[in-house]
């Protein structure tokens, strides 16, 4: 007996131990971001992040010299860590939306975006209502595409939600859905640009104020003022300064306004 | 001051009830140092739970069983404190048993079942435990499986093995609980030479039995049990053959007649 | 698959993780679970309604859904306790959160496999040491628990295995385990097959691992029992 309260006695000190190993950093910003999403966020071979909004986070970060800390938090669970304080500000090539707006403060837009539908270089799709009416199109559940998608589109195409955009052109290469429809920025860059000749963009990208219209921004809960300011602070001056720009050039490919 | 002849065990009217079933009626008889008992009786008669009740598996409900001067009655191990533990170790170290299924510690080799005792109950070194577990093997004629696990064993085999067990931990008295009643016919043999052996070394038995033969050819006193209580006691021939003998005492030994003479 | 290769490291790294997090919330289960199976055979009332309570409690909760309990539930209520008591809240990390609820759910089944492997026990087998003075602690470790571990051994192997591979829930709470980390490259590389392989493979080393130790307890503890 004694022995496994021996034993309880270590297990509750290595727990003490597991559990205060992050309590310290009391001035470190903790910023989320889900790094399978590029070129916005991913890791490169080495495990570390890179990507637009990591440069950008960081450009910001040194503007305001705040020490930041990037974490990488699955996309499902991004939000319920904001608003639990797991992380203070989110990052993750999030669209302003009214929706959000009234949760979170969004300093931003940081980047304009546009959607658009992709699909086998070989489709017929023309990217119009009619020409869309009974196909099946695949985007990622909760997303501002989805919601664009149910309000415009409903009872004219079937909508596949995915949990990613990997998951949503994975049935598109399978024949399952027709297109998928996302932003032009990300699927320009991470299945157009990545394998040439495999996709195309169908029609003209979408721009919908209540949806896509507002840009890229990033979240941080309303009651955390300081923050907020200092990150609006913050990208009006890597925006003035040219690195913004810069930065679209290293990630896009182009130069790419802000608005 | 004392008489020579103390006895080595004393028990005084131990009873014994399941609930409202009164199993042992009120159970008295003493055994001399070097007195072999057989114990004998039909099935349900008492007997096997008399034997538990000596080294207290079952608390009797009322009663008294001395080992030589030591008295230990009936109720003092009802409850659970340190020095009546203490007490109740002692007396089953004093007393050992044998039971109808061997009961040998399946992790545990025969060597290290025997050696059991020894480090854990007496103390002893390793060393000094496996040298006398060797010899209580050879005595029981197992030296060459003393490595064996009790399921490489055959049930003679292992009955062997859990009397070294038994003898190690050097008990005064020795209990036998039905040792041969699980074995196959031709294994009885080898574990009641055994018995017989240790018998004649002047060891002090208890032997709860159906082997009728070994009663009469080796005990020295011959117990009958019926019903809970003792119904006849005294040498074997007087309570196997003797013309005082009970209706149930005959009609349970005609059952054994009758098998001897088909065997 | 090779823009997956360069990534190799990376997810094999996030094993680590996964292993640890199995072998900590694995080493908890089995000391809760025996703490609960032996409260649950006990003569004591309140613990063992507790017990068998705490046992169905956990046996009906869907795994995934107590990792969130544990990892956002546990931390506002440490916030709200924090804030109350004026001291700075302790944090749950991901690895924490996750070893907490693996722990206390599988030690649900623990409790019930170590009743099991208990009760298994020929009681002849407690007379037979009690009988030649053994102690009751010494009845206990030397007779009960080697008995009851052999008779839980295959059972326990099985848990082992099933918490490896409930592990991965982690991911979503964002510990960089196996899973987390191939879908972090999948979506890097957009070879999510490549990835997914890849940690795939890795379960499948470590299940072979843990299987070929299990037999080596199981051959070990025969003890002579003629093995299939």
């Amino acid at each position: 007996m004694k022995q496994i309260s021996y034993k309880l006695l270590l297990a509750a000190i290595s727990l003490a131990a597991i559990l205060s190993g992050q309590a310290s950093a009391e001035t470190k910003v903790l910023v989320g971001t889900d790094a399978s999403n590029p070129p916005f966020a991913s890791v490169g071979t080495d495990g570390a992040l890179q990507g637009f909004d990591i440069d950008l986070v960081n450009a910001i970060c040194a503007a305001e010299k705040l020490t930041c800390e990037i974490q990488n938090i699955p996309w499902d669970g991004i939000f319920a860590a904001l608003d639990s304080g797991k992380t203070q500000v989110v990052a993750a090539g999030l669209n302003i939306t009214p929706e959000r707006l009234k949760k979170y403060a969004m300093p931003g837009p940081y980047l304009s975006s546009p959607f658009a539908y992709i699909a086998p270089a070989s489709s017929t799709l023309d990217g119009t209502k009619e020409g869309l009416s009974g196909k099946t199109i695949g985007t990622v559940a909760a997303s501002a595409m989805e919601k664009y998608l149910n309000a415009n589109m409903a009872g004219t195409i079937n909508v596949s939600t995915y949990d990613s955009w990997d998951a949503a052109v994975l049935d598109l290469d399978s024949g399952r859905t027709d297109a998928v429809f996302g932003e032009l920025i990300a699927l320009q860059v991470a299945y157009i640009k990545a394998k040439p000749g495999v996709y195309k963009i169908v029609g003209e990208p979408i721009s919908d104020p209540t949806y896509s219209g507002q840009g890229k921004g990033l979240a941080i809960p309303k009651d955390d003022k300081t923050l907020s300011a200092a990150f609006d602070k913050g990208l009006a001056t890597v925006i003035a300064d040219g690195t913004h720009a810069q930065l679209t050039k290293k990630w896009f490919g182009a130069e790419m306004p802000a608005k | 001051m004392k008489a020579v002849t103390r006895p080595a065990l004393t028990v005084s009217d131990i009873r014994k009830s399941f609930g409202p079933i009164e199993v042992l009626k009120g159970v008295s008889f003493a055994a001399a140092p070097g007195e072999v008992i057989s114990i004998i009786g039909a099935s349900g008669s008492g007997k096997s739970t008399l034997l538990r009740c000596l080294n207290f598996l079952e608390n009797p409900t009322s009663g008294k069983v001395a080992l030589g001067d030591e008295v230990f009655e009936a109720t003092e191990f009802a409850s659970t404190g340190r020095r009546s533990r203490a007490r109740l170790m002692g007396l089953r170290r004093r007393m050992g048993m044998v039971f109808q299924s061997f009961n040998l510690w399946p992790h545990r080799s025969a060597l290290e079942n025997v050696m059991e005792g020894p480090i854990h109950v007496l103390g002893r070194s390793k060393a000094e435990a496996e040298s006398k577990a060797l010899e209580l093997l050879a005595r029981v004629g197992l030296s060459h499986r003393a490595h064996a696990y009790p399921t490489e064993l055959s049930g003679g085999q292992q009955q062997r093995v859990a009397i070294a067990r038994m003898l190690a931990t050097d008990p005064e008295v020795l209990l036998f609980d039905e040792p041969t009643s699980a074995l196959d016919p031709e294994l009885v043999g080898e574990v009641l030479a055994v018995m017989k052996s240790l018998a004649q070394e002047g060891r002090t038995m208890l032997v709860v039995t159906h082997e009728i033969a070994f009663a009469r050819d080796v005990a020295d006193k011959v117990i009958f049990m019926n019903q809970g209580q003792i119904e006849q006691i005294g040498h074997p021939d007087e309570v196997l053959t003797g013309e005082a003998r009970s209706d149930s005492l005959r009609s349970f030994l005609a059952r054994f007649e009758r098998d001897e003479i088909r065997a | 698959m090779l823009a997956t290769l360069p990534f190799l490291g990376y997810i094999v790294e996030g094993l680590m993780v996964t292993v640890g997090a199995t072998l900590v919330g694995f080493a908890g289960a089995l000391l809760i679970g025996a703490t609960l199976s032996t409260l649950i055979v006990g003569s004591n009332t309140l613990p063992r309604y507790v017990a068998s309570g705490y046992v169905t409690v956990f046996r009906a909760l869907p795994e995934l859904l107590f990792v969130f309990i544990v990892y956002y539930g546990l931390d506002i209520a440490m916030r709200a306790l924090a804030a109350r008591i004026g001291i700075a809240p302790l944090e749950i990390s991901p690895f924490a959160a996750v070893t907490i609820a693996l722990a206390m759910q599988f030690a649900a089944y623990c409790a019930e496999i170590f009743r099991d492997a208990r009760t298994a026990i020929p009681g002849g087998l407690i007379e037979a040491g009690e009988a030649i003075g053994l102690s009751g602690t010494k009845v206990r470790t030397r007779i009960v628990l080697p008995l009851m571990f052999i008779n839980a051994t295959p059972a326990l192997g099985n848990i082992f295995l099933v918490i490896l591979k409930v592990s991965a829930l982690a991911s979503v709470i964002g510990l960089e385990e196996v899973t987390r980390r191939a879908k972090v490259v999948a979506g890097t590389t957009k070879e999510p097959f490549g990835a997914f392989a890849v940690a795939g493979i890795c379960f499948l080393i470590v299940t072979a691992l843990a299987t070929a130790l299990q037999h080596y307890i199981e051959r070990r503890t025969t003890f002579g029992r003629s093995v299939a």
